[in-house]
């Protein structure tokens, strides 16, 4: 087994050019998987957290393009390998569950043919009554009551929540090593949440695989991650163990969406102002604009993403000039 | 008195193909003066119709609503539209609420032209301002057209158009689940703060239960067009008896890591279909602490404590007897 993280994405930039200018999405972004280990990668609405796992997965389309940056899977590049091999390690290696299930499905093929569809695609040429019984298997093993029948069916039969355990299904099928889910469980209802999130987490962290979610909510992130990714306006503000990064929040930005939970009893605080444009990108940091721990430096020059290790215990990174210990001593405590 | 006082609400609608829905089945609340009471729900759970026909923008199948006295469900087209200036709603998507060719000037004063057509133009453009400023927006704003706004300056646009006529009762359908966070925390202080101002009363629709505990002061839990447990927001948060209310709290996931459920209650299975409801309790066939008579007999919504009702036949249920294992629901 190699060692090392299994993911690692090193410095990853992502353009969007339109005819109004190059829409700067994803600003040299870096972070890791470890095997076994669920990273949370969390921000708002344009933060470009899934622009980033597409940047990842290699799909990005035009006017979209991966300008920098580096993929590393198991130590191996996959920004520069033939787009076939590619392919081949997306659901070989790399399984991906979007937000619509039903964007992922096929609305006219039986989920049985989907399943054997994506399995040979991968496994190579097979009779259809070799696949069913891994399929069956699969269904089994995301909680799907009577799999016989939901093979037979179509995705528009599914409610969205057993939609979304078929996509999960189809992924695990061929046993990949590290799981991305973009906002796996934003359609779905509340009570259905928490099942699809634990499925999710049963198959792959506790397999030993790696799984990057991408998600808006920060009960999420703080209830199953274990390591957190803060986005905003493309770049990485502050990085490190969930735990560690909720509790003494080093970044205004990550202080400033605790801030906003909220709380019963208390105010809420809201962030004012709004993220800056994406096309004429700050010359500074991007968060100075509505940032109260911000000085003259923070307008002039844009803070580098370094890592820190307090008491040399854990690993955590922060881009801001600020001094961390000053933006966690804000942090609300009382519920 | 209560200003809104709904009794035994009933709607029924017929899907493409013959099937009825149930939408709502014998719903009864009450909201007083200045308080707000949340409707919480999941999809297909009958909140936004109730909104809805609260404001005679759905009409009813039967059932009373009382608001201010007045039987809103007799009411005349005449009645009803001089009615309207005192009960208005907010939207949950605020741009697709908006007419996208008015201006925002235009798009508050509407209402007050039709509401008080003998107010003169002066007067008209002070309150449209006035209100503006109320919710946040500067007066500069009025001349703009809604695409040039955040989503949520877009949503203050739709609180000030619902308060300009000086309502005593507004509908807030999930006035917040499409913005972003930080936005979201900015619309919850505006509205709270309104609320104080004018004394309003809030129907606060959502599925959010974060949003909830902050604003509301009463809550009514729906599950497929029923009320399961009604009773004070501190009563129902902290101490729920229905198994579907507990199943509820616990999915919903607090951001501290350091704060874990102390017992996470889940349910098996999905919400059944609303054009073929189970028979007996709604929530037994997802039930962990179902007995034979939940099979059997429908459940009535019954006072265990003042202003504190819960459907299920088994509540106070002992916590112990909660089957830990229900629907494949392991611990985080």
């Amino acid at each position: 087994m190699a060692h090392g993280p299994l993911l690692e994405v090193k410095g990853i930039t992502t353009r969007f050019d339109t005819r109004h200018g190059s829409v700067k999405a994803v600003n040299a972004v870096s972070f890791q998987a470890d095997r076994g280990e669920m990273v949370g990668i969390v921000g708002e609405s344009g933060c470009g957290k899934s622009a980033t796992v597409r940047s990842v997965l290699g799909l990005i389309r035009k006017p979209g393009r991966v300008v920098d940056g580096e993929v590393l899977l198991d130590g191996r590049d996959l920004l520069h390998i033939p787009k076939r091999e590619l392919r081949r390690v997306r659901g070989d290696r790399i399984g991906f569950v979007a937000q619509n299930p039903f964007a992922s499905l096929n609305p006219i093929l039986k989920i049985e043919r989907q399943f054997h569809n994506v399995i040979t695609a991968h496994r190579g040429r097979s009779s259809r009554s070799s696949t069913r019984p891994l399929a069956r298997e699969m269904l089994d093993a995301v909680g799907i009551p009577g799999p016989d029948r939901i093979l037979d069916g179509y995705a528009h039969e599914l409610s969205g929540g057993m939609a979304q355990r078929v996509v999960i299904a189809m992924a695990l099928s061929l046993d990949p090593e590290l799981i991305i889910a973009d906002e796996p469980t934003t359609a779905l209802d509340v009570t259905i949440q928490g099942q699809i999130l634990d499925l999710l987490k049963r198959n792959s962290v506790d397999e030993g695989r790696s799984l990057v979610l991408v998600t808006h909510d920060l009960g999420v992130v703080a209830q199953y991650c274990d390591r957190v990714v803060v986005m905003y306006a493309g770049k990485v503000v502050e990085t490190g163990p969930v735990r560690e990064v909720f509790s003494r929040p080093w970044h205004p930005y990550t202080l400033g969406l605790l801030q906003s939970v909220p709380r019963r009893g208390a105010k809420v605080k809201s962030l004012p102002g709004r993220v800056p444009s994406l096309i004429d990108y700050p010359v500074g940091c991007p968060f100075a604009n509505r940032c109260s721990f911000a000085f003259d430096r923070c307008r002039e020059e844009a803070p580098e993403l370094s890592p820190v290790f307090p008491d040399g215990v854990t690993q955590r990174a922060v881009s801001c000039h600020a001094d961390p210990e000053e933006v966690s001593a804000s942090v609300p405590r009382a519920r | 008195m209560s200003l809104v006082r709904v009794e035994e609400l009933t709607k029924t609608f017929r899907r493409d193909g013959g099937a009825t829905v149930h939408a709502v089945n014998n719903v009864s609340f009450e909201i007083a003066r200045g308080e707000t009471l949340a409707l919480i729900g999941e999809s297909g759970s009958g909140k936004s119709t109730i909104g809805r026909m609260l404001l005679r923008l759905l009409e009813a199948d039967t059932g009373t609503i009382e608001i201010d006295g007045v039987d809103i469900r007799s009411l005349e087209e005449h009645d009803l539209r001089s009615m309207r200036a005192k009960m208005q709603i907010v939207f949950q998507e605020p741009y697709e609420s908006l007419n996208p060719k008015m201006r925002i000037g235009d798009i508050v004063s509407e209402p007050l032209e039709i509401h008080e057509p003998n107010l003169s133009r002066s007067d008209r453009r002070d309150r449209v301002e006035a209100t503006l400023e109320e919710v946040g927006l500067e007066t500069h704003h009025a001349e703009l057209l809604p695409r040039s706004l955040s989503g949520g300056q877009q949503q203050r646009v739709g609180i000030a158009r619902a308060l300009v006529t000086r309502p005593a009762l507004v509908v807030l359908d999930e006035p917040t689940s499409s913005l972003d966070l930080s936005v979201q925390a900015q619309i919850l202080e505006i509205l709270s703060d309104l609320q104080q101002s004018h004394d309003l009363s809030y129907l606060y629709i959502s599925h959010d239960l974060s949003t909830v505990k902050y604003i509301a002061h009463r809550i009514a839990v729906l599950y497929l067009g029923e009320i399961r447990e009604q009773g004070p927001l501190e009563t129902v948060v902290e101490d729920p008896q229905d198994p579907y209310t507990k199943a509820l709290l616990s999915a919903s996931l607090d951001p501290d890591p350091t704060v874990r459920p102390a017992n996470v209650r889940k349910l098996a299975g999905e919400i059944p279909d609303p054009t073929n409801l189970p028979e007996g309790c709604f929530l037994h066939g997802r039930c962990p602490v179902r007995v034979d008579a939940c099979r059997e007999s429908a459940m009535v919504l019954r006072e265990i404590d003042v202003g504190h009702s819960v459907r299920c036949v088994r509540a106070p249920v002992d916590e112990a007897e909660w089957a830990t294992d229900a629907g494949g629901g392991e611990s985080r």
